[in-house]
């Protein structure tokens, strides 16, 4: 009872990791807060749903065919951010980006009702039995789906050209225009990388997970506690944070009832804040 | 080789700089040698772009630099170590040094690479340690093979001996003269005045924003008002 409820909460944990993972690098490049963020979550999980019902395309397959529609949006976003003079920008930013995310969410309400959707596929009801740990079939293969995008992520933040010149850029800007990085294109890059994956992140987790217009504001407030938790801007500790998260609310399951799991996440928060603000990683590591 | 003419330059409405003019010809050694605040870190930022250029023109090659952003001014062939060093000191010094080649292609970065290894073995030797944990002295010399890697033309170096011991400041001028030798072009900035006009061509010195003197450097050494005003001897 005890491991499956941390392997559950490992693998919720891993999805959180996708939407986090990009909200801080966001952060630690454009040093802005994307708001909108978990709207794009939200518009993952409204678009497989569509494509499962109408097409009967498969989420995970989505995740990936969705990806040019998510990168040119995620460009127009970019483009109103860009806009805005570097100056103003950590404020304003803010307040735009949350003007996109109430465009978002309440065109989709108008479009789609505020009504619970989700994807039911064949094998919603399967679980895979290892001895006495029983998951469900949708779980494994949204965890499996999510690290494999997170390896892929972690090599290319880690060992890439792209990767150093964003962990450079996140590091002192001045100094890596001085090297000849082009900012602006890195800050475009990790935007677009930030979209992508809270995109996919929306697609996996349609099968677990019930959309609603507004489900958004849930994923960018436990984003925003994971990255807080990890440190602003550090990768590493937005990894270990999401897992933090995740298997944290799994525990508390049992003891309370299912819709308290929430309340978990503001408890660790607030906790945070009032006794280590810097995170796990700040002010130490940065990306 | 680099042509700074009537510059007037700021921050904003600020303005720091006045009246600049200043050259540096292909294959000299020039410093330009001033108190604290005198503008010297100002004027490098604004060869690389970061000022606000109010008159005047620089130039590199014949080509304006005015208004270019940064990035494009590196990749015309200026490298500059910047004040204060700057390495990314959570990223390994080989990471680092990558990052100074980031505008070349494949082959040449190795190049790039082995040269700067051979120039200094100590970065060799470190190349996966994390650059914060290296030494001030080490993350100097980190910072100087970093601006090499991006085959500089010119290279400009900001108060290179800044807060380093002896040992450091001796090796950091003798790999100077030993670049110069090599063909690269050196503009230093400098507060040791003595050690920077020995070694240069020629020398500019900044007071207030404003050139109040320019000439050979070990002249520039023998001019009375520099030795009172500078070297206390008088």
């Amino acid at each position: 009872m005890l491991i499956e409820l941390i392997l559950n909460g490992l693998i919720i944990g891993c999805i959180y990791a996708l939407i986090a993972v990009g909200l801080t690098l966001i952060f630690g490049v454009m040093r802005i807060i994307n708001m909108c963020h978990g709207d794009l979550v939200m518009l993952g999980m409204y678009a497989s749903i569509i494509l499962y019902e109408k097409y009967s395309i498969l989420p995970y397959f989505s995740a990936i065919l969705l990806q040019p529609f998510f990168l040119l949006l995620g460009a127009l976003i970019y483009k109103l951010i860009d806009h805005i003079p570097l100056k103003q920008r950590e404020m304003n930013s803010l307040i735009l980006t949350l003007g996109v995310s109430f465009v978002i969410s309440t065109s989709v309400m108008l479009i789609f009702s505020a009504d619970y959707r989700t994807v039911t596929l064949p094998f919603s009801q399967e679980v895979l039995q290892l001895g006495v740990i029983r998951i469900g079939y949708p779980y494994v293969i949204s965890s499996a789906f999510s690290i494999v995008i997170i390896v892929l992520f972690y090599y290319l933040i880690m060992r890439t050209k792209i990767g150093r010149a964003i962990r450079a850029v996140a590091s002192d800007p001045e100094t890596a225009s001085t090297l000849g990085i082009d900012i602006k294109k890195i800050s475009f890059l990790t935007y677009s990388i930030g979209v992508s994956l809270a995109s996919i992140a929306g697609c996996i987790i349609s099968p677990i997970l019930y959309a609603y217009p507004f489900v958004g504001g849930i994923f960018i407030i436990k984003a925003f506690v994971i990255v807080v938790l990890g440190g602003m801007g550090s990768i590493h500790g937005a990894f270990l944070g999401a897992l933090l998260l995740g298997v944290g609310e799994s525990l508390i399951i049992p003891y309370f009832e299912h819709s308290m799991k929430d309340l978990f996440a503001f408890i660790l928060f607030i906790l945070f804040l009032l006794f280590k603000p810097t995170g796990i990683f700040g002010g130490k590591s940065r990306v | 080789m680099l042509e700074i003419k009537n510059l007037e330059a700021g921050y904003k409405s600020i303005v720091v700089l006045w009246d600049i003019n200043l050259h540096v010809n292909k294959g000299e050694i020039v410093s330009i040698v001033g108190p604290n605040g005198a503008g010297k870190t100002s004027l490098i930022k604004s060869i690389l772009g970061f000022l606000d250029i109010k008159r005047g023109e620089i130039k590199f090659e014949k080509n304006l630099l005015n208004n270019l952003n940064p990035n494009k001014i590196v990749s015309r062939g200026i490298s500059c170590v910047v004040e204060g060093r700057k390495i990314f000191s959570d990223l390994t010094v080989e990471d680092n040094l990558l990052l100074g080649a980031y505008n070349l292609k494949g082959a040449e970065v190795r190049n790039r690479i082995d040269f700067v290894f051979e120039l200094f073995p100590i970065l060799k030797e470190r190349r996966k340690q994390m650059s914060g944990t290296l030494s001030g002295g080490e993350q100097q010399i980190l910072a100087i093979g970093r601006a090499l890697m991006s085959k500089p033309k010119l290279l400009i170096l900001d108060e290179p001996s800044l807060g380093l011991s002896p040992k450091i400041v001796s090796l950091i001028y003798r790999t100077v003269k030993q670049l110069n030798e090599l063909g690269i072009t050196i503009l230093l900035v400098e507060q040791q005045i003595t050690r920077a006009l020995k070694l240069s061509h020629r020398g500019y010195i900044l007071e207030t924003g404003r050139i109040v003197k320019e000439g050979q450097g070990i002249e520039l050494l023998k001019d009375e008002q520099v030795i009172g005003t500078y070297l206390g001897l008088v």
